[in-house]
C-alpha cells in the first residue's frame, strides 16, 4: 500500500518547501480555506490550506486558537482564541501574514467565534464579562486597527458561534447557555439553571430581534454552533450536558421565527454521534448541511428540509466548510487528515497535499 | 465479590488519563515506522479479514436459497452460515475508517444498538404488507438501512414462527444476504487495494492514530454498550435485552471475536502489530505485555460462556460475577490503552473530540 503512498507523499514534500509566496506577489486565496491546528509538538497556529489541501500558510500562535472568520472581500481573516483565550489574530490573506492581534479588555476573554459586517467595517467576536457571567458581543473597527468601538449583550450565557444572517443586518448568535469563569476554567457552573438560545440581534444597534430559546425539557442541550444558508435557513448543532445514556436529538433547524425543528438520524447513528456535535456547515448551494461528531468520528449529512442523507466515518473529524461546487463539502480531522466529500455519490477524496507543519486539524475549518 | 455497580463505576470513571495523552512527545516512532505497521495490519489482518466476510457472506447467501428456493438445504445450514458471517463481521467490526467510512456500509451490515426497536417495527411493517421491490438487493441496499443487514436477518432467524421455504420471508432472507455479500465484496475489494482513491485512507501517521483510536473505541463500546448496559446495577435491574444479538445467543460470543481481533492487532506471533512498535520504545515491552495479559485474561473468561444466553448469564451470581471481572479486564486494557500505549507510541486520542467546544 503505503509504497505509492510514500512515494507521492516525498515527492510532494519536496514542492512544498516554499510555504509562503516570494515576497512582493499576491496569493488568490478563493476557494482555499483556513484552521487552527497543532504541529507534532503541539505547538498551534493559524493555517492557511489551499484547494488541493497544501498548508500555504501556518502561522504560530501564542496559545490554541479556535475558529476563524473571513472579511466579505475575502482579503481579511481573523482567528479567534480558543474559548477562555485573550487573543485574536488578524491575517491579511493577499500577502499570508499576521498583522494585527486584536488583545481581550481586562475583565473579557474571548469565546472562540467572530463574524465581520456585510460590508467587512466591523468584526463582532464573542466574549464573556466573566465578573458577571454575562455573555457579550465585542464590536471592533475593522478599518482602523481594530479599535473596540462598542460592545453588545448577547442576550444569553456563554454565546459561541455567531454568524451574520444573509439579510445583511441580523446576527445570528448561539447562546450555550453554560456559565464559566477563568478562575475555574472550563468548568460548567450553572448546570441545573442552563438555558440556552439563539439570539437574532440587530448588528447595527445591538437590539434584540428576536430569541428563540431552548425547550425546557432539553434546557442541558448547549446549542453552541450555527451554520446559515443562502436562502436564511438556519442549522444549529448542540452538545449534551445530560446523563450520557439519553439520546437527545442534536441537530435544529429554524426556519422561522417559530423555534427550533430537532432533527433525529436512524438510532446507531444518532448513538454514535455521541451526544456531541463540533461544527456545522451549509454546502453553497443551501440544499443540504453538514455536521461532525467528533466523539463519535462522525459526520452527518442533512437535505435543508430536515431529511437525513448518510453518514461518513472519520477519526476525530471535526472541521467542516463547504467545497467549492454545491453538494461538496470539505472536512478535517484532529489526526491530520483532510477530505473532499461528495454527498451525491456518496464519495471521499482524500486531500493529499505537502507533509505540513499541521498534524492536528482544530475544530473548526473556514471557506475563505 | 465486587457488585456491577463498581464495575460501571470504574468503566465510566475511566478515559480522563486522555488528557494526559498530549504531554509526551517523547522519542516518537517516525513515519516509517508507522507506515510498516499501517501496511502489515491491513495486509496481514484488515485485508485478509474482509476477504473471511464477504465469502461468509456468500455462503450464506447459499445457504438461505438452498434451504429457501432450491429445496437442497436446511435450517441448520442457514444458522451455521449466519454464526459465521456474524463471527466474520465481529472480527472486522473495529475498524471505522478507510472503504468504511462510506454508504454506511457498517451500519447497513450491523443495525446495532437499536433502543427504539427500528429494526423490528419496519420489519414488521414489511412482513405485514410484503414489498416485493426489496427482494431486489440493490433496492434493499438503498432501502432503510434498518432493514439490510444481519439484525434483520437475525429476528426473520430467531423470532416468530421462523423461516418457511418459499415464504416472502424466505425470500427477503436472501435479499438480505445477497445486500451483506455486495457490501462484503465492496469492503473486500477497497482493502485489497488500499492505495486505490476508493479506500479514502489518509497517510500514514494518521492512518496510524487513527487504527490505534478504533481499537480504543472497540474496547470502549464492548465495555459500556454490550457489558454494562445490560449488567445493569444489579440482577434486579439488570437489562439483557440491551446486549447484543440475544436473540440469537451471541452476545459473548461477539465479545470473544471482538476481543481476539484486539488481541491479534496487539500481538499475533511473528505479524507486526502495535506490541512490535512498543517494544522498541523506552519501558515499552512492560506496556505491550500487561495490555496482552489484560486482553488474555478477559478472551479466557468470554470463551466458556460464548454460547450462554445473556439473560441467563446477568441473572446468574457466578455468571454475572464473571462478566464484572470481563469488564474490569477489558477496563484496564482500556487505561492502558490510552494512558500508556498512546503516549509511547505518540499517538494522541482526541484533539477535537476532547476539546469540549
Amino acid at each position: 500500500m503505503s509504497l505509492s503512498r510514500r512515494a507521492f507523499l516525498s515527492t510532494a514534500a519536496a514542492a512544498s518547501l516554499p510555504l509562503r509566496p516570494s515576497l512582493g506577489s499576491e496569493s488568490d486565496t478563493a476557494g482555499w480555506y483556513m484552521s487552527g491546528g497543532a504541529d507534532a509538538g503541539m505547538t498551534h497556529h493559524a493555517a492557511v490550506i489551499d484547494d488541493a489541501g497544501r498548508t500555504r500558510l501556518a502561522h504560530e500562535l501564542p496559545a490554541r486558537g479556535h475558529a476563524a472568520a473571513v472579511s466579505p472581500d475575502g482579503r481579511t481573516a481573523v482567528l479567534c482564541a480558543r474559548r477562555a483565550g485573550r487573543f485574536v489574530t488578524v491575517i491579511n490573506m493577499p500577502t499570508l501574514s499576521a498583522v494585527h492581534e486584536i488583545a481581550a479588555q481586562p475583565d473579557r476573554h474571548f469565546y472562540g467565534h467572530a463574524c465581520f459586517s456585510a460590508d467587512g467595517a466591523v468584526l463582532f467576536t464573542t466574549e464573556n464579562a466573566f465578573d458577571s457571567g454575562d455573555g457579550r458581543i465585542g464590536v471592533y473597527d475593522a478599518v482602523n486597527g481594530y479599535r473596540r468601538i462598542g460592545e453588545w449583550r448577547s442576550h444569553g450565557i456563554g454565546p459561541h458561534e455567531l454568524v451574520l444572517h444573509p439579510d445583511g443586518r441580523t446576527l445570528v448568535v448561539a447562546n450555550g447557555g453554560i456559565l464559566t469563569h477563568p478562575d475555574t476554567g472550563r468548568e460548567p457552573l450553572n448546570l441545573a439553571t442552563m438555558a440556552p438560545n439563539l439570539a437574532l440581534i440587530d448588528s447595527q444597534t445591538g437590539d434584540l430581534a428576536h430569541r428563540i430559546e431552548m425547550p425546557q425539557t432539553l434546557s442541558l442541550l448547549s446549542s453552541r454552533h450555527l451554520s446559515v444558508s443562502r436562502d436564511g435557513t438556519v442549522a444549529v448543532v448542540m452538545q449534551y450536558q445530560g446523563d450520557e445514556s439519553a439520546t437527545p436529538p442534536l441537530i435544529a433547524l429554524v426556519n422561522d421565527r417559530n423555534g427550533l425543528e430537532f432533527l433525529n438520524a436512524p438510532d446507531p447513528v444518532q448513538t454514535a454521534m455521541a451526544n456531541y456535535c463540533g461544527s456545522v456547515a451549509f454546502d453553497r448551494g443551501g440544499g443540504c448541511f453538514g455536521v461532525s461528531s467528533p466523539r463519535g468520528n462522525l459526520f452527518t449529512f442533512w437535505q435543508t428540509d430536515g431529511r437525513f442523507r448518510t453518514s461518513v466515518s472519520i477519526t476525530d473529524g471535526c472541521g467542516i466548510a463547504p467545497g467549492s461546487a454545491a453538494g461538496t463539502f470539505v472536512l478535517s480531522s484532529g489526526t491530520g487528515g483532510l477530505w473532499r466529500f461528495y454527498l451525491e455519490t456518496g464519495h471521499l477524496q482524500p486531500l493529499a497535499g505537502p507533509i505540513a507543519p499541521i498534524a492536528h486539524w482544530d475544530n473548526h475549518l473556514t471557506a475563505l | 465479590m465486587k457488585l456491577p455497580r463498581t464495575a460501571i463505576g470504574t468503566m465510566t470513571a475511566l478515559g480522563l488519563g486522555l488528557m494526559t495523552a498530549f504531554a509526551a512527545a517523547q522519542t516518537a516512532p517516525d513515519e516509517p515506522s508507522y507506515a510498516e505497521l499501517n501496511d502489515a495490519i491491513i495486509t496481514h489482518q484488515i485485508a485478509p479479514a474482509h476477504e473471511a466476510f464477504a465469502i461468509a457472506a456468500q455462503d450464506l447467501a447459499s445457504a438461505l436459497d438452498g434451504y429457501c428456493v432450491a429445496g437442497t438445504g436446511d435450517l441448520d445450514a442457514v444458522s451455521d452460515a449466519y454464526h459465521n458471517t456474524y463471527d466474520r463481521w465481529m472480527a472486522v467490526s473495529w475498524v471505522n475508517f478507510g472503504p468504511q467510512s462510506l454508504f454506511m456500509r457498517p451500519v447497513r451490515v450491523h443495525f446495532w444498538p437499536d433502543s427504539r426497536n427500528t429494526v423490528g417495527r419496519q420489519l414488521a411493517g414489511v412482513l405485514n404488507e410484503p414489498r416485493d421491490d426489496l427482494l431486489d438487493p440493490e433496492v434493499l441496499g438503498s432501502a432503510s438501512v434498518a432493514l439490510q443487514g444481519l439484525p434483520a436477518l437475525e429476528r426473520l432467524l430467531f423470532e416468530g414462527d421462523g423461516l418457511e421455504p418459499e415464504s416472502y420471508t424466505c425470500a427477503l432472507g436472501i435479499a438480505i444476504a445477497a445486500n451483506l455479500e455486495a457490501i462484503g465484496a465492496d469492503l473486500s475489494a477497497a482493502w485489497s487495494d488500499p492505495d486505490a482513491p476508493g479506500a479514502a485512507l489518509p497517510d500514514d501517521a494518521a492512518l496510524a492514530v487513527t487504527m490505534f483510536q478504533a481499537a480504543f473505541e472497540q474496547l470502549e463500546l464492548i465495555l459500556t454498550r454490550k457489558l454494562a448496559a445490560p449488567l445493569g446495577e444489579s440482577a434486579d435491574q439488570a437489562r439483557p435485552r440491551l446486549a447484543e444479538n440475544w436473540r440469537s445467543g451471541r452476545a459473548l460470543r461477539n465479545i470473544g471475536v471482538n476481543l481476539t481481533t484486539l488481541r491479534d492487532l496487539t500481538e499475533n506471533g511473528d505479524q507486526a502489530g502495535f506490541a512490535d512498535l512498543l517494544r522498541d520504545a523506552p519501558g515499552g515491552a512492560d506496556i505491550a505485555d500487561r495490555v496482552i495479559a489484560e486482553l488474555d485474561a478477559a478472551i479466557a473468561l468470554a470463551e466458556p460462556l460464548r454460547d450462554q444466553p445473556i439473560a441467563q448469564l446477568v441473572a446468574d451470581p457466578d455468571q454475572r460475577a464473571d462478566l464484572v471481572t470481563l469488564g474490569q479486564h477489558v477496563a484496564e486494557a482500556r487505561r492502558i490503552w490510552s494512558d500508556e500505549v498512546g503516549p509511547a507510541l505518540n499517538l494522541n486520542l482526541g484533539f477535537n473530540s476532547l476539546d469540549g467546544d
